[in-house]
């Protein structure tokens, strides 16, 4: 109920207490006042009348009562109804009736006590009301009979009532004029607070401008000025809030990068301009969504783990939990003869156990992923099948990839393969465990990479607000219309001051342009490496070809200038010998040694010309084992001269090199010359032959790789290490350049190295020497695999 | 048995003189010798040689020159020539007598058993 109608309600009630009050008091006074009135006024009438009769009284003179009794009445006929005389006692002696008197009248009779000067006494019955007025009549102090004046009671209550009337007349305009005048002081004390009543609803809808007018100097004029006072102060405070929001607001919306702002339930609360910019969506889009919506899922997962997986020598399979192949790396495609999409999506088992029929086994029967467990990883040897159908050993290690929950999500599978049976399984197993030990590393790293993708899950939010923050996760956003973005991404948990989570803060940067500048960057430093190997190379080709030139037209001129005079000599000394008479033995033995003197000549021009000639190759599959063998055969005797042991470590089954079978030996024989002459004194000589691939040592590249090979690429090596002399630093240099020697001007032309490194370079092969002085020589000569088959 | 015409055209004046001496000395050979590319020419179209040994490098005409000019010549060409060269290495040319490009060769220095093996062998070949 309003305030104006209780303090109305209550005015009103006072009023009319007040008034029912005043009503019984004017009533009552009233009546009193006629009694009074009666007393004074027709007492009096009466006693005077009773003092003029008391004679005729005592005498009993009726007639002369009776006649003054009727003119008293009549005098005063509006108001008396009767006059009666008793003698003292008790007889009527006289009455104003004419006719029949009322019941009533006759027991009126009664004396009075002493003393007694009146009695007033109303009488009230059907059809009659009078006030009965009793007065003795005295003879000196003696009564001697009592005289009853009737007042008409209506006449009595007539002079009450328009007294009654005027007062309740005069009560009525009070009571109106009360009522109004509490009306209006109700309303004046309402109106202040109705007015603050407003003014209050209006600040409680915003409106801050509202401002009461201060009126009285009341406690209301006093709320009043505290209302204005305080909404002027919210007033400021929320201006001050407003321009502090928008400033907030327009730093948020002017960010270059993407701010996301999430609720504790993973839902998008809201967005900035770039955000909504560089996901193609509208604000109201993103709001209340899932935060998962924008993030790249399991492409960029799979994507990420391809990268690691590339970076595996060994064949290596990504594994998804239902046991499908999600990934492959370029070693298992090569391992498995099959492309990258047949075996992507296929079912573990049937890769790597090879069940042939169209039924697959239960999921769960794929042992190899049955046996790990947590971060344990798990090494057996089982068989893989190629895409021919074709059986390959490998011992197999695989490893769960666990995000930070536990939960696998990812198997990781890397199998070697086991080489012809020469090692026995328990000791591949081992080397299978240590692979395993390398595995895990990756394995790390690629649940790793794979967990920055499931950041905001639900669970992922869980981790997030026990991490508190993360920072510069390289993810992918997923736009409106499908495409992925990369982004750097860094997010914190917003908490209130009981450390609930209120919110996530996510702030992504968009990579695009500064991947595809890392991007560019990297092709033209490839291109520019590229391009420098290149240079290098024609630089060497060209300085060799340079060379040789030289060297060729050296040789050519050399020949021609040194054989003319030789074929001369040749030619007298055979014309000599045919002249020689069979006793000159002397003679005969001279021209036998110019003879040989020529010859030798002849082999140095030889070899120069070897050295210098672009002798066309004839190159096709050969082995290098039968080859090395070959040229054993060839100087075995001297070894077993030179008391010089030879230990053969010949890898079987090695892939075929593309070489011409007589220079290679030609190579080898040069070397195998040079060790026996640097072990003049016997020792030990190993051969060895083994296939590689190339940057697994550091020592490869850039001694190897820069010039007829790549890295990753497979190769053969013959190895030649002897326990001689050894070569003395200053010197190692130069031991393939042409001429030189240390073996002195009788043992060697100085062109075997010279013309076996030429020989290499013409198979697109290297051969090189490392050397202790004192301690021996090892001489490494890399060829290029002709293939498998 | 007549003997066999040889003529030898080098620009080594000594060498030829050692080889024709070595081989009349044998007594199956009458040997010519010119030690200029031209006169060499001349000399096939009159002596009418069963064989020409014909030096390659030679400082007015080289021997490639000669033999090609024998080849175009009608009372020549029919004459077998045998190269006779200093640059070429030993191996390529089989026990001091070979084929280099389809051609016969005799890698110098050479011994007159070589020499005349080689002959021998060109002699018939057509």
């Amino acid at each position: 109920m309003k305030l104006g109608y209780k303090i109305l309600i209550n005015i009103l009630f006072i009023i009319a207490m007040l008034s029912l009050a005043s009503i019984f008091a004017i009533s009552y006074s009233l009546e009193k006042l006629q009694q009074d009135r009666l007393k004074t006024a027709e007492v009096l009438f009466a006693k005077s009348l009773s003092e003029k009769l008391f004679r005729e009284v005592i005498e009993g003179k009726v007639s002369a009562i009776t006649s003054v009794l009727f003119e008293e009445k009549k005098l005063r006929e509006e108001k008396i109804e009767y006059i009666l005389v008793f003698n003292e006692k008790g007889y009527l002696l006289s009455h104003t009736y004419l006719g029949a008197m009322p019941r009533e009248v006759l027991g009126l009779h009664e004396n009075f006590r002493e003393g007694v000067k009146y009695r007033i006494k109303k009488i009230v019955s059907k059809g009659f009301f009078v006030y009965d007025i009793a007065v003795p009549v005295m003879e000196g102090i003696k009564e001697v009979g009592t005289l009853h004046v009737g007042i008409k009671g209506s006449y009595v209550e007539n002079l009450i009532n328009a007294a009654a009337t005027s007062s309740l007349i005069v009560i009525s305009i009070v009571t109106v004029i009360a009522v109004f005048l509490s009306l209006l002081m109700s309303a004046a004390i309402v109106r202040p607070v109705t007015r603050l009543n407003s003014a209050l609803i209006k600040v409680s809808r915003g409106d801050l401008d509202t401002n009461i007018e201060v009126e009285s100097k009341d406690e209301i004029g006093e709320l009043g000025a505290s209302f204005n006072k305080m909404t002027a102060d919210l007033k400021s405070f929320r201006d001050n809030l407003f321009s502090a929001k928008k400033y907030t607001e327009s730093i948020i919306s002017s960010m270059v990068d993407a701010l996301i702002v999430v609720d504790p339930d993973g839902k998008i609360r809201s967005v900035n301009k770039s955000a909504c910019d560089l996901l193609g969506y509208r604000e109201e889009e993103l709001a209340g969504k899932e935060f998962g919506l924008i993030f790249a899922r399991e492409e960029t997962a799979t994507e990420i783990a391809a990268g690691v997986l590339d970076q595996i020598k060994d064949p290596a399979l990504l594994i998804s939990r239902d046991f499908r192949i999600t990934g492959i790396n370029g070693a298992a495609v090569e391992m498995l003869g099959r492309k990258k999409k047949d075996v992507i999506g296929q079912f573990c088992y049937k890769v790597m156990h090879g069940s042939k029929d169209i039924c697959h086994p239960p999921l769960d029967k794929c042992p190899i992923l049955e046996g790990t467990q947590e971060n344990k990883p798990c090494v057996e040897t089982h068989p893989h099948f190629d895409g021919k159908g074709n059986r390959v050993t490998v011992n197999a290690a695989a490893v769960p990839l666990t995000d930070s929950l536990g939960s696998s999500m990812h198997y990781l599978h890397i199998t070697r393969k086991v080489s012809n049976g020469d090692l026995s399984r328990n000791e591949t197993l081992e080397e299978t465990g240590r692979l395993a030990q390398e595995l895990k590393k990756y394995a790390r790293k690629m649940a790793e990479t794979i967990e920055q993708k499931l950041v905001f899950d639900k669970a992922g939010l869980q981790k997030l607000t026990e991490l508190g923050s993360v920072k510069n996760l390289e993810v992918q956003y997923k736009t409106k219309n499908g495409e992925n973005i990369p982004v750097n991404f860094s997010a914190s948990v917003m908490k209130d001051n009981d450390n609930n989570l209120v919110g996530v803060v996510g702030v992504a940067r968009d990579m695009r342009q500064t991947r595809a500048l890392i991007a560019s960057l990297e092709k033209s430093t490839s291109e520019l490496r590229d391009l420098y190997t290149d240079l290098q190379n024609t630089h060497e080709m060209l300085v060799q070809a340079e060379k040789m030139t030289a060297v060729g037209q050296l040789a050519s001129g050399v020949a021609h200038e040194v054989r003319n005079p030789l074929g001369i000599m040749l030619q007298g000394v055979n014309y000599l010998e045919s002249r020689l008479s069979n006793s000159q033995e002397d003679i005969s033995e001279t021209l036998a040694t110019l003879k040989e003197s020529v010859r030798r000549a002849d082999k140095i021009i030889d070899g120069l010309l070897d050295f210098s000639r672009f002798t066309k190759l004839e190159l096709q599959p050969e082995d290098i084992n039968s080859i090395l063998e070959n040229s054993l055969v060839l100087v075995r005797n001297q070894f077993k001269v030179e008391n010089i042991e030879i230990i053969k470590e010949l890898k079987s089954g090695l892939p075929g090199v593309l070489a011409d079978k007589n220079k290679l030996e030609q190579v080898f024989i040069n070397v195998l010359l040079n060790a026996i002459q640097a072990m003049p004194k016997g020792g030990r000589i190993t051969i060895r032959s083994y296939e590689k691939k190339l940057g697994d040592d550091k020592n490869d590249i850039g001694k190897i790789v820069r010039d007829n090979f790549r890295i990753g690429e497979q190769v053969v090596i013959a190895e030649f290490e002897d326990t001689g002399i050894g070569i003395p630093e200053e010197d190692i240099g130069k031991i393939f350049d042409p001429f030189f020697t240390t073996k002195g001007p009788k043992s060697g032309t100085g062109l075997g190295l010279s013309v076996s490194r030429n020989i290499l370079q013409m198979h697109k092969g290297l051969i090189y020497a490392e050397s202790r002085y004192g301690q021996g020589t090892k001489i490494t000569v890399i060829l290029k695999t002709a293939g498998r088959g | 048995m007549d003997k066999k015409k040889i003529l030898i055209v080098d620009d080594e004046e000594l060498f030829t003189k050692l080889v024709k001496l070595n081989l009349e000395k044998t007594g199956d050979y009458e040997v010519r010798v010119e030690n200029k590319g031209l006169q060499g020419l001349a000399a096939a179209r009159e002596f009418q040689p069963d064989l020409i040994l014909l030096d390659i490098l030679m400082p007015d005409m080289e021997g490639s020159e000669v033999a090609s000019r024998l080849q175009d010549d009608a009372q020549t060409k029919d004459i077998p020539v045998v190269f006779l060269t200093a640059v070429v290495r030993k191996e390529e040319v089989e026990s001091g007598c070979g084929v280099i490009g389809g051609r016969p060769f005799i890698a110098k220095p050479v011994s007159v058993n070589e020499l005349v093996d080689c002959i021998e062998r060109n002699m018939y070949r057509l």
